[in-house]
């Protein structure tokens, strides 16, 4: 088993290590002298070169990689040009509402999902079945900044059952930052629980015709004791990461609904970066992303273990 | 209800299975009729798709969709002497029978048993199930059952998964888990079918012990009349969802009544005798063609086609009946005093 939990964790750090150089040669590459971008067109080339050594961009590519490196094991991603702030200090700002977005999608999206998708490979062909299938399929055909934006029309603007846009100024409390991600959360949840559903359903599937299935019924159990306990956690495995892959696309995908909402969460940061060309800050959130991303892939590997006895190497 | 006679046990009376595929109707079971006594063992023996699974399924009422016991009686003596007819049992009655008084053991031991629960886990479960103890209790249980079915080091294993076992092993279990409750009646289904050679010598002894043990009845069904031999007191011979021939097992295999027993048991490998004048290798005898499509049956005798005794009568409706070729010994065969 530890061999199995070290293994995953170099194969992590290896992942990050690529990813890191990938997210240092992409900016390097990409078009354009960013100090000239920074600066604008009015700047003169002595501005220019003076702001270039300040970033250290007149150092060859391998200096700047190593320093680079140097700086990101000391936890520095540099500083923002238009925040006046470093990008940690810029993210951390920004993370909580990321963070909740994203957890109560998954929750949403779990909960909307796994009993659906459950029932429906119990009933496989029932109409049940079918609604749920088809049902699915639209959900995932739908965008979620659109389903959002339909959601603000119905629940916020002529019901208004739920604030419109934003996360409630800086000193709300946990109840009104709750109202102001509910519908943001459901947009996305609702979208989400297609991919899950589908697989909780094909999943089930494969497990219900397993022989130890019988042998579950074979003892005289009811069949709710055989569905959850024998079936379902044997079709676990494909769901957990499915439901892990999700979540990491949320954190990511939660970009556009951010932005819909007004939600001042590290989506709506990278828009913002992006539009302002700064750098660092572009820098820093992909590889936030891309170690959540890889983090969570961890922890799916480390349930796999909790949930099944044969994953040990 | 109708009585039992005191030492029967089971009791199947013109059961009739069937599957509704669509416009087709598939009558794996159609008309079978036998019984099981107290402390017996009866094989029921087929080739693939003769009804024999089926048959055990529809006792323990196992039947996957579309799959239903649309006729005929299956009267079982429950453990305080009640009569039920199994066909009938509401669902929530028929739990409590299932694995409490009716066990089962299936074929395939390597995926019988769930990958994620320890064996002791799995063998707890059963009396937890059925009987009001604590789990402490369950887990003595199940390490006794473990040494019933001479697993060594019981205590230990109880905490293995099936994957750290072998296939004679994971049967073991099956049968310690099937016997957690002490049934009445053992279904057997090919339980050694998918074991070597030598391991299924074993099972066999084992399970012929358990029986005198515990007193248990077994219905067994195999396709191997050499595994029937060795374990069975009664033999029923199913071929396209019907007894064709039922007799005690000595009886059977000394004189058979009907061309398909026959046919079978010319099957069974003889290394002495398939040699020919100069002791070369003879050709296997297999029985030519294969089982018809329950779906849609020849008319007459549904073996005709493959039998090598056929006169014309065969190939007419209405089929032959089963009837008494001799005592206690029935055949469905037209020209059964022939044979």
């Amino acid at each position: 088993m530890a061999r199995y939990i070290l293994q995953r964790f170099l194969g992590m750090l290896a992942v990050m290590f690529v990813v890191v150089t990938i997210v240092f040669v992409i900016v390097r590459v990409a078009p354009g002298d960013p100090a000239a971008v920074m600066l604008g067109p009015d700047a003169t080339a002595q501005d220019v070169a003076t702001l270039r050594a300040r970033l250290g961009l007149d150092q060859p590519l391998v200096v700047q990689y190593v320093y680079f490196l140097g700086q990101l094991l000391q936890g520095d991603l540099g500083q923002s040009i238009f925040l006046d702030r470093p990008v940690t200090t810029a993210l951390a700002e920004r993370a909580e509402p990321t963070f909740f977005l994203t957890l109560f999608s998954i929750l949403i999206a779990s909960l909307i999902a796994l009993p659906i998708g459950i029932y429906a490979a119990y009933r496989r062909g029932s109409l049940f079945d079918q609604a749920a299938t088809t049902a699915a399929m639209l959900a995932a055909s739908i965008p979620s900044f659109w389903l959002g934006l339909i959601f603000i029309q119905f629940f916020a603007v002529r019901f208004g059952l739920f604030p419109v846009s934003g996360y409630g100024g800086p000193d709300a409390g946990f109840l009104v930052r709750l109202q102001h991600l509910a519908l943001p959360a459901l947009a996305l949840g609702v979208v989400s629980s297609a991919l899950i559903l589908r697989f909780t359903r094909a999943s089930m599937l494969d497990v219900l015709g397993d022989d130890y299935v019988r042998t579950a019924r074979s003892k005289g159990m009811g069949e709710f004791r055989v569905v959850m306990r024998h079936a379902f956690k044997n079709a676990l495995i494909p769901i957990l990461t499915v439901i892990g892959l999700t979540a990491a696309l949320l954190v990511s995908g939660a970009v556009i609904t951010e932005t819909v909402f007004g939600l001042p969460g590290v989506g709506n940061l990278v828009v913002s970066a992006v539009l302002r060309r700064d750098y660092p800050v572009i820098q820093g959130a992909l590889l936030v992303i891309a170690a959540l991303y890889v983090l969570i892939n961890f922890a799916i590997d480390m349930l796999y273990l909790v949930v099944d006895p044969r994953v040990r190497y | 209800m109708t009585e039992l006679a005191a030492d029967v046990v089971l009791q199947v009376e013109d059961l009739r299975t069937h599957f509704e595929l669509g416009r087709r109707v598939a009558k794996s079971v159609d008309g079978v009729s036998f019984s099981v006594r107290r402390g017996e063992t009866v094989a029921v023996v087929g080739e693939s798709g003769s009804g024999k699974s089926v048959t055990s399924l529809s006792i323990m009422r196992l039947l996957a969709p579309p799959g239903r016991i649309i006729g005929g009686r299956i009267l079982y003596r429950r453990r305080d002497g009640s009569m039920v007819d199994i066909a009938e049992l509401p669902e929530k009655a028929m739990r409590a029978v299932r694995g409490r008084e009716i066990a089962m053991i299936f074929q395939e031991p390597m995926t019988s048993l769930n990958p994620l629960f320890t064996v002791g886990d799995q063998i707890s479960e059963m009396i937890l199930l059925h009987e009001p103890v604590g789990r402490a209790a369950a887990r003595a249980r199940a390490k006794r059952m473990l040494e019933l079915v001479e697993i060594p080091a019981a205590e230990r294993r109880l905490d293995d998964y099936p994957h750290q076992m072998s296939g004679g092993m994971r049967q073991r279990v099956m049968i310690a888990l099937a016997l957690a409750c002490t049934p009445s009646l053992l279904i057997a289904d090919e339980p050694t079918t998918a074991l070597d050679v030598t391991i299924q010598a074993q099972i066999l002894d084992l399970l012929r012990r358990l029986q005198a043990q515990i007193g248990m009845s077994i219905l067994f069904v195999t396709h191997n009349l050499g595994v029937v031999a060795e374990i069975a007191h009664e033999v029923v011979v199913m071929y396209a969802g019907r007894v064709v021939e039922q007799a005690p097992v000595t009886r059977l295999f000394e004189r058979q009544k009907h061309p398909y027993t026959r046919g079978l048991l010319a099957c069974i490998p003889d290394a002495s005798r398939d040699r020919g004048a100069a002791g070369e290798r003879l050709r296997l005898n297999p029985i030519p063609g294969n089982v018809p499509n329950v779906t849609a049956l020849p008319a007459g005798c549904s073996f005709a086609a493959r039998c090598p005794y056929v006169v014309d009568v065969c190939t007419k409706d209405p089929g032959p009946p089963l009837v008494a070729a001799e005592v206690a010994h029935l055949s469905r065969c037209w020209r059964h005093e022939a044979l």
